[in-house]
């Protein structure tokens, strides 16, 4: 069950980290068009880390939450943003949109960066099974150390840059890298907090569905990958109609 | 406001937004899964300019609001961790399952089949849209479950401690608020998809677009399809009233009925006002009046007749001015059903203050309040703004299926005029209308092949 959860977070974060990153460092519109076409695969699994969370660990679900709302929110409003971007690049082409998209990259990544070191560093990790909010309530808490969160912020901000920097240079051993320090990431912040799973009668329900519905998408997933392998090829001249208008190549007529 | 009051405002604000999108969704597909079924099993480009065109405004509604969806997700966490604590046991496992066997394959399949086309084989692809719509009444089917067990707990055991434990799933989709309430709201969407056909198709019909005969055809199909529609909500809405009723006597019962659900409620949860709020009548009211009058859309089939409904231009109008009605109707009829079971977060079981995450403080609640539903607000504004203006384009006149060539010139009849360079040559062709598209139609268009495969998306 854990294995579950940390598969859909950390698919959550390596994939979407793709999207987050290459928003990040993109020069070129072309740049923002190589993740597209993965882009909404690769955000699902926020949605899947999420009803898991809620299905199989709901306590802990309200109180994660419920004691890192404002990084949370932060993050959420920066997923909201890059994904709505993303989207509307599919219809309409300005640079006010890829704008839009790495701010969104950013406030997502640093978000999500900042929650992460609050939960594992913050004075919720590894609390007692207390009484639900008393994380919020505990003055010490209020107080805040924001070390970590802002330390995690802009770890995050780096990594993510650097995954998205890799894949767009088709860097497939930094990206490999980067991956794994994600991983490492999440297993660590996952190893420091307390786990309240659901009732056993939930998980019996719960459970089963999930180990045959994780290995389906990631099969299916990857099907995807394979089918738009040649976008992941290096491209001599990848940019020659994305550029902006002034630049563009003039076709004949 | 209180805490409480701000973090209602804000769940309200979030699904009402969430379900103007998901009505567009939800009926937008089932009706794609019709029009690429007839191409693929016809062969008629026809029903391939029909599915590429309403599958571009689908598209543009999935990937605005597909953000919704997360944001009402998470505000479970957020602001409703008592409500994840006592009943996260039985209330998460729909919601889990609705993630993942629904919501995940769905986005993913969408994706396969938004840059699948023209790479992938007909049938395959058309299997994909049949996936899609699957997984989303899957979706609907779950989410409708969690909801009902809001409505009226049931499949629950309680323990000392408050906590509740999963004792029968079935009877979460056998609850007397879910059989009804879930082919309403299918029947419901499937309606407002026939309402945007025909609302859309009257609008170029109006303009006198030179694309008659498409439209024509989407305003027949649109028509008959809301009036369908239209009869199996009004059906599946009445028939709820007795399963409601039998089961929240402060929504719809009668006085005693009522009155013996208060004394109870008192002696359980203390002294407190629980009688449902005034809006929760007011908007039945409006909202059967409004079904009633969406209902008379069958007058118009008759007009088919030598094509009377296009050519007296008065019903066309009418449609027109009725696009937005299914979606005031279903606000109204959530507002009646959520409304309906105040003050509780689950129906007799969990009142709101206790259900909300303790601790919470009124500013930066309100200041994500703010945040979130003026970026929600902006997302949905721009979704109508960009369907308008797609519906208005009308749609590309030859079917595009040419699989890109390996050096990555295709021939693309209906590329804006901005994506191939405002400052080269070709910016004198201007392809702003059929028409004009039309008239240009021999003009090639090259674009780098960067497997974006989204020329189809961006006429």
């Amino acid at each position: 069950m854990a294995v579950l959860l940390g598969v859909l977070v950390v698919g959550y974060f390596v994939l979407a980290g793709l999207d987050y990153g290459v928003a990040m460092v993109a020069r070129e519109r072309s740049d923002y068009d190589r993740i597209a076409v993965f882009f909404l695969a690769n955000e699902v699994w926020l949605v899947g880390a999420a009803g898991f969370l809620i299905g199989a660990y709901p306590v802990s679900e309200g109180e994660l939450f419920g004691a890192h709302g404002v990084p949370v929110g932060v993050a959420l409003l920066g997923v909201v943003t890059v994904t709505a971007a993303y989207g509307m690049r599919l219809f309409t082409r300005g640079r006010v949109l890829d704008a839009v998209a790495k701010i969104g990259g950013i406030v997502a990544t640093a978000g999500w960066g900042a929650a992460l070191a609050g939960m594992a560093f913050g004075s919720t990790a590894r609390h007692d099974p207390a009484p639900l909010g008393s994380a919020l309530l505990d003055p010490a808490a209020a107080s805040g150390n924001l070390t970590p969160s802002v330390m995690g912020a802009a770890v995050a901000v780096v990594l993510f840059a650097v995954h998205g920097w890799a894949f767009l240079n088709r860097r497939w051993a930094a990206l490999g890298a980067t991956s794994a320090a994600i991983v490492a990431a999440v297993l660590l912040v996952g190893w420091r907090l307390q786990w309240t799973p659901a009732d056993a009668a939930t998980l019996d329900v719960v459970v089963p569905i999930a180990w045959v519905v994780v290995p389906l998408l990631l099969l299916i997933q990857a099907i995807t990958w394979w089918m738009f392998r040649d976008t992941l090829r290096p491209l001599p001249h990848a940019a020659s109609h994305e550029t902006p208008p002034d630049r563009a190549p003039r076709i004949p007529a | 406001m209180s805490v409480l009051d701000i973090a209602r405002l804000q769940f309200a604000t979030t699904t009402i937004i969430h379900f103007l999108f998901v009505l567009v969704t939800l009926g937008l597909v089932t009706l794609l899964v019709a029009m690429q079924t007839a191409w693929a099993v016809t062969g008629r480009d026809k029903w391939l300019r029909h599915t590429r065109f309403w599958g571009r405004l689908y598209v543009i509604n999935y990937f605005l609001g597909i953000a919704t969806g997360v944001v009402l997700e998470l505000q479970f966490g957020l602001n409703w961790a008592g409500l994840s604590h006592r009943l996260g046991n039985v209330f998460g496992t729909p919601l889990v399952i609705e993630t993942l066997v629904a919501f995940m394959l769905e986005s993913t399949f969408l994706g396969l089949w938004i840059f699948g086309f023209g790479r992938l084989p007909k049938w395959l692809h058309t299997a994909l849209i049949w996936l899609v719509a699957l997984t989303a009444y899957v979706s609907v089917f779950w989410i409708m479950a969690a909801n009902s067990f809001l409505q009226n707990p049931v499949g629950y055991e309680q323990g000392p401690d408050g906590v509740i434990r999963l004792a029968d799933l079935g009877a979460l989709v056998t609850n007397p608020t879910f059989v009804m309430a879930l082919p309403h709201v299918v029947t419901g969407a499937i309606m407002t998809g026939g309402f945007i056909l025909a609302g859309i198709s009257s609008w170029q019909l109006l303009r006198r677009t030179t694309d008659r005969a498409f439209f024509r055809t989407s305003l027949r199909l649109g028509v008959v399809v809301a009036f369908v529609g239209s009869l199996f909500t009004m059906g599946f809405g009445y028939a709820q009233f007795a399963f409601v009723t039998s089961v929240q006597p402060t929504k719809f019962g009668d006085d005693a009925a009522r009155e013996a659900a208060v004394a109870q409620f008192t002696e359980r949860f203390g002294p407190g006002d629980y009688d449902p709020p005034a809006y929760a009548a007011v908007s039945l009211g409006f909202m059967i009046l409004i079904g009633t009058a969406l209902f008379l859309v069958g007058l118009f089939m008759p007009l088919f007749f030598k094509d009377l409904i296009i050519r007296l231009r008065v019903p066309l109008v009418l449609l027109l001015l009725a696009l937005p009605l299914p979606f005031v109707a279903a606000i109204l009829g959530w507002l009646t059903r959520e409304g309906g079971r105040q003050p509780f977060a689950a129906y007799g079981l969990l009142p709101l203050d206790e259900a909300i995450t303790p601790g919470l403080s009124a500013g930066p609640m309100m200041t994500g309040y703010v945040a979130f539903t003026g970026i929600l607000a902006v997302l949905a504004l721009t979704n109508w703004a960009l369907i308008a203006r797609a519906a208005h384009r009308g749609a590309p006149l030859a079917p595009d299926t040419a699989i890109p060539s390996a050096a990555g010139t295709v021939t693309h009849i209906a590329a804006p005029a901005h994506r191939v360079g405002a400052g080269g040559r070709v910016a004198t062709v201007e392809r702003d209308s059929p028409a004009s598209a039309r008239r240009n139609g021999s003009a090639h268009t090259t674009f780098a092949q960067n497997g974006e495969g989204l020329t189809w998306l961006s006429y």
